[in-house]
């Protein structure tokens, strides 16, 4: 690995230390809840501060540790020449997919673990019909990543067929391909967990919350596959194009066109569509942004209209 | 939404039947509305799950849900038959609209349309 390869890790192995040490900040983790609220457009009480805060940071606390755990690994992979035979731009995207997978193992555990208890004396409410994963995760980008993902594989399927003997361009591809495969599976399989968990709630509020952390963490879980999806299918038609002559290499940059279009046009309708409040749409359609806020802070409220 | 509240006279049981029972009567669980498995919802709502289970019984003896089998519990339709068959049929429409993706303000607006509103 060269040295600019070295400053990037180095660089990017700090920022998530720094990142790590903030989520111990209990400032940190106030600015981050209330943050998510100013995105979604939700009071956030403050008897729920604490908890929603906690968890978000104890999510992205395992986001990090998962990303520098299995980006670190593949760093001293081929530091060390465990895994060699790639060039240095190769290598580059292979750590930060290792760093994109390690997010999504990292976001995994932490969403599956640590348990919510509410005192028995208090009222419970629960929802009387049936949340699914749909409910939490936009059609666009669930769908995305199983189409994305299918695109990488028939990448990877298609370089085997018409230039088995190129293994500097197969395995880089087909490795993508199969992480990307791997994590879009661990997603599913998560995100069933997650929704599938029980939800104990003392307010409405406290499960609109719920509701917003669960859609959170299966969005970012959603990352993991979309990108490595994306890096396996540019890399993968880019090589392939790059290395063909011809009409060959006029169908490969067309083909690396048409991938480049398709994505900024899946990212525009993705971000036009508020995919992070769409879980708010599902299950929440009456919801007003005030509707979570303090019962003392409503009555203000109420009384400032009269 | 279901609440219970345990410094309540009135047993879980009874608050949880009752409230179950508004909600089919003013459409709020609408027919084919699926319930939620009876272990999920005494770990939510803090209950036995006995008391969920004797609930969904005495809610099935009086025709508010039915079982089916392995798949869970689900709304029953109600009304006479014609209303039965129209609360069906919002049903498949609405599952519909939820596979396609589209909004419920969308789905709302078509139906009121084609029901010349």
């Amino acid at each position: 690995m060269d040295g600019a390869i070295w400053f990037i890790i180095v660089f990017v192995g700090l920022v998530a230390v720094v990142g790590l040490a903030a989520t111990f900040v209990p400032l940190y983790a106030r600015w981050r809840a209330y943050q998510q609220s100013s995105y979604l457009r939700l009071d956030l009480p403050r008897q729920l501060e604490h908890a929603v805060s906690s968890r978000l940071v104890a999510r992205e606390r395992g986001a990090i540790i998962g990303a520098l755990v299995v980006g670190g690994a593949a760093v001293v992979g081929f530091a060390t020449g465990v895994v060699d035979g790639f060039e240095s731009g190769v290598t580059t995207l292979f750590i930060v997919g290792a760093v994109f997978a390690g997010v999504g193992l990292g976001t995994a555990v932490a969403a599956l673990t640590g348990k919510k208890q509410v005192p028995s004396d208090r009222p419970r409410v629960a929802r009387s019909g049936v949340a699914t994963v749909g409910d939490y995760i936009s059609p666009l980008e669930r769908v995305g990543a199983w189409v994305i993902v299918a695109i990488a594989m028939s990448v990877a399927v298609w370089i085997a067929f018409v230039d088995p003997g190129s293994g500097r361009l197969l395995v880089p591809t087909a490795l993508f391909a199969v992480t990307a495969a791997l994590t879009l599976v661990l997603f599913e399989v998560a995100s069933r967990r997650i929704v599938e968990a029980s939800q104990p709630a003392g307010s409405t509020a406290e499960m609109v919350w719920d509701d917003a952390l669960r859609s959170s963490a299966i969005r970012d879980l959603v990352t993991a596959p979309l990108a490595l999806g994306v890096y396996g299918t540019v890399f993968g038609v880019f090589s392939l194009a790059d290395r063909s002559v011809g009409a060959a290499a006029v169908a490969g940059y067309l083909g690396v066109g048409f991938v480049i279009a398709g994505l900024a046009a899946t990212l525009l309708a993705t971000v036009v569509s508020r995919p992070r409040r769409y879980f708010l749409a599902r299950l929440w359609p009456n919801l007003r942004w005030s509707d979570t806020a303090d019962s003392d802070d409503r009555a203000n409220a109420a009384t400032d209209a009269v | 939404m279901l609440t219970i509240d345990p410094k309540s006279p009135v047993p879980p049981f009874e608050q949880l039947r009752l409230q179950f029972v508004e909600q089919v009567r003013s459409g709020e669980l609408a027919a084919g509305a699926k319930l939620p498995t009876v272990r999920r919802l005494a770990d939510d709502l803090g209950l036995a799950p006995n008391t969920v289970a004797r609930c969904y019984r005495e809610l099935e003896r009086d025709g508010f849900i039915e079982t089916r089998g392995r798949n869970g519990s689900f709304v029953s339709a109600q009304g006479d038959p014609a209303e039965q068959q129209a609360q069906a049929a919002a049903r498949a429409y609405a599952d519909r609209i939820a596979q396609l993706g589209v909004s419920r303000d969308d789905a709302l607006r078509w139906a009121k349309a084609a029901l010349g509103q």
